[in-house]
């Protein structure tokens, strides 16, 4: 009767195991050797530049709602995040303040006096730079197909995962490119934002990232 | 003294302009009861057009944000409402209908019942037309190029507005019991249209405005 049990238990959780892997993809085998190259890339990187395109996904809706623009990071902790269609936003996240500009209006935020802008600046710019890895905010378990590494992270923090149930992080295994992230609420609605045309370390002007 | 009796005169002028004016908008306006026609409060959403995206634009107390309201009209009394702002976060998820609202999900920062009742009541306003509350009352009025569709509740007349020639809802008011006006939304169409390209929505008893832009 133990064995029974036992056995039913160890199926079902072989079950729900390989359920919650995405499909085509496989537990990355050498976490650390990923790590290391991911970790070299990182240091390497000064810059991005991207076309991006987002897609919301409501359950309530037939389709999803598309919205498209260009994405730039500079080093260290500078991202502008500019909305092209289907209306012009501008959003710039420059030493700790966060600019909002939606036609003539401009938003200024301080991210470190708010705590929900500062999670939400610490997450997307540990994400778009891809050193979320060592954020202890997260659980990160690693998959792989043959063209992309997969990083699923579980956020630990209570006023993360009220907003996020989790994020997962695909990046190109030639290049190390973040091509695509998804951001998954608990109700199965999702943000995806696929990155295009990257440029990484060319020189992106100060400028960028001042919002007047 | 002559400068005193000068400013004397410019402020009874004033007062008198004032009390000129605002005895004018005491007037009774001459309204006529009419038949009430269905197109008139069934134009606006309907089933062929079940979901609808505004960008969003919202003035609280001099502060600005913006983002995507998703409506979705389930059936002619149920209307299934969304918010996300532009980067993708969702802010609230609603069921509206005449007699109850749910909450599917809200940010904790929404999660006060007045913040989700008033949001929901403009959705209701706007989206359902506050259909099946009450019954309407369709009025002419002298002033108004149209007819009016009032419905009241025990705290509240709402009063909507479809232009004369084209049948098109131009203006929806939210009175008080003792005619103050509460909130006004102005809707503007682009040529041909059947839904509002633009809607203004001005919350008169504290500084809120909501624009929607149709996408």
């Amino acid at each position: 009767m133990k064995f029974i049990l036992l056995s039913v238990v160890l199926f079902l959780g072989i079950i729900i195991h390989v359920a919650a892997q995405e499909a085509g993809f496989k537990p990355l085998k050498d976490v650390d050797v990923f790590s290391n190259k991911f970790d070299v890339a990182s240091k390497k990187l000064t810059s991005i530049h991207s076309d991006f395109v987002q897609e919301k996904h409501l359950s309530m809706m037939e389709a999803d709602i598309k919205s498209n623009g260009k994405f730039k990071y500079k080093k260290e902790n500078k991202v502008r995040l500019e909305y092209t269609a289907p209306f012009q936003y501008l959003m710039v996240l420059n030493n700790g303040k966060m600019y909002i500009k939606d036609g003539s209006k401009i938003n200024k935020f301080d991210t470190n006096a708010n705590k929900t802008f500062r999670e939400i600046n610490d997450m997307m710019v540990a994400t778009l730079k891809g050193d979320v890895l060592h954020s202890r905010k997260y659980n990160v378990t690693y998959f792989e197909n043959e063209s992309s590494y997969l990083l699923e992270m579980k956020p630990t923090e209570k006023a993360i995962q009220e907003m996020m149930q989790k994020i997962k992080i695909y990046i190109d295994k030639k290049t190390l490119h973040v091509h695509t992230i998804l951001m998954m609420e608990a109700s199965g609605d999702y943000t995806k934002m696929i990155f295009k045309n990257s440029i990484q370390n060319a020189a992106i002007n100060d400028t960028e990232f001042v919002v007047k | 003294m002559q400068q005193s009796t000068t400013q004397n005169l410019w402020l009874n002028s004033l007062l008198l302009v004032l009390c000129l004016a605002s005895c004018g908008r005491m007037q009774v306006a001459q309204m006529t009861q009419v038949e009430c026609k269905s197109e008139y409060y069934w134009k606006l959403f309907d089933s062929t057009h079940t979901t609808h995206q505004y960008k969003t634009e919202v003035t609280l107390y001099g502060k600005f944000f913006s983002g995507i309201l998703v409506l979705k009209q389930i059936n002619d009394t149920t209307c299934r409402s969304a918010f996300t702002t532009v980067m993708g976060a969702k802010l609230f998820e609603l069921i509206v209908s005449p007699q109850k609202d749910s909450v599917i999900y809200t940010i904790p920062q929404m999660s006060n019942n007045t913040v989700v009742a008033a949001i929901a009541k403009d959705i209701r306003t706007f989206a359902l037309l506050n259909k099946f509350t009450t019954l309407p009352l369709c009025r002419k009025e002298d002033k108004v190029d149209g007819e009016i569709v009032e419905r009241r509740t025990k705290q509240e007349i709402y009063r909507y507005f479809y232009k004369r020639n084209n049948l098109i809802l131009n203006q929806i008011q939210v009175l008080s019991e003792g005619f103050k006006t509460k909130t006004l939304f102005d809707l503007t169409y682009a040529s041909n249209a059947v839904l509002p390209k633009d809607v203004y929505i001005t919350h008169l008893n504290f500084k809120l405005k909501i624009h929607l832009t149709s996408l």
